[in-house]
């Protein structure tokens, strides 16, 4: 059984198409840690590759799915914890230019993706598209190739 | 089985990242910011785990990343494996303070 998502992680333009569920009587609807690793991913590289513009929801989701406090966030970019609070709070706010395009190249590689390195290429792009629509069916495909 | 060593079944399983979680755990975890990692970790960290007779659920009370409390429900069953039901922050009783010394 497969469903689509939407909002995922709080953000509200991601939608995903064909996740498989699981369904039960007594718990409902649960979806596989396995299928929301893989989603995670193919979101974030998405965010990456397709340049959004990074805000303070995007600092949150990439913080969450790493698994990585305020702190040690913070001393990947050189930076204090509260200084990644202050980013997060400000969901809509898009970060600085320097910020976004310092944060892009740390979660690249975290993601394994290779970005071209200038610093036009790492801005985000304030005319990519306003929904980002993932297909989970795609990435099995992959997967299994 | 007894209910400790189900419980330990199901850390084992959440270790592993073969787990399901609820829709409701994922409505919880984007309320509160956490997430699945977040579950490993807590399960990495459990310092208190009871049986709860009314809910029959396992609970779990461990750390967050950031080293704050934070504890999750689950359920295990045989068809498809182990149920994170719900997951929160909290803070420690002092009871609970005490075992982390």
């Amino acid at each position: 059984m497969t469903r689509t998502l939407k909002g995922f992680m709080n953000l509200s333009y991601v939608e995903i198409l064909h996740v498989p569920y699981v369904e039960s009587k007594q718990w409902g609807r649960a979806t596989s840690a396995e299928v929301l690793k893989n989603l995670e991913s193919q979101v974030a590289r998405a965010l990456l590759l397709q340049r959004r513009p990074l805000r303070g929801e995007e600092v949150l989701f990439f913080r969450r799915i790493l698994g990585l406090s305020q702190k040690q966030l913070g001393s990947y970019l050189g930076y204090s914890d509260v200084a990644i609070l202050k980013w997060e709070r400000q969901k809509l706010k898009r970060l600085d230019p320097v910020n976004e395009v310092a944060f892009r190249a740390l979660m690249a590689g975290f993601f394994n993706l290779k970005l071209l390195g200038t610093f036009a290429a790492l801005l985000g792009d304030e005319r990519s598209p306003k929904k980002l629509a993932v297909d989970y069916d795609e990435h099995a495909k992959e997967a299994a190739a | 089985m007894s209910h400790r060593l189900e419980s330990q079944k199901i850390l084992k399983a959440i270790l592993a990242n073969q787990f399901l979680l609820r829709d409701h755990a994922v409505q919880r975890s984007d309320e509160r910011a956490l997430s699945r990692q977040n579950v490993i970790h807590v399960a990495s960290t459990v310092i208190e785990w009871k049986w709860q007779e009314d809910k029959q659920t396992h609970w779990f009370i461990g750390f967050l990343e950031e080293g704050q409390p934070g504890g999750f429900t689950a359920i295990r069953d045989e068809v498809e494996g182990v149920w994170v039901v719900t997951l929160f922050k909290r803070k420690l009783t002092r009871r609970e303070k005490g075992l982390m010394k």
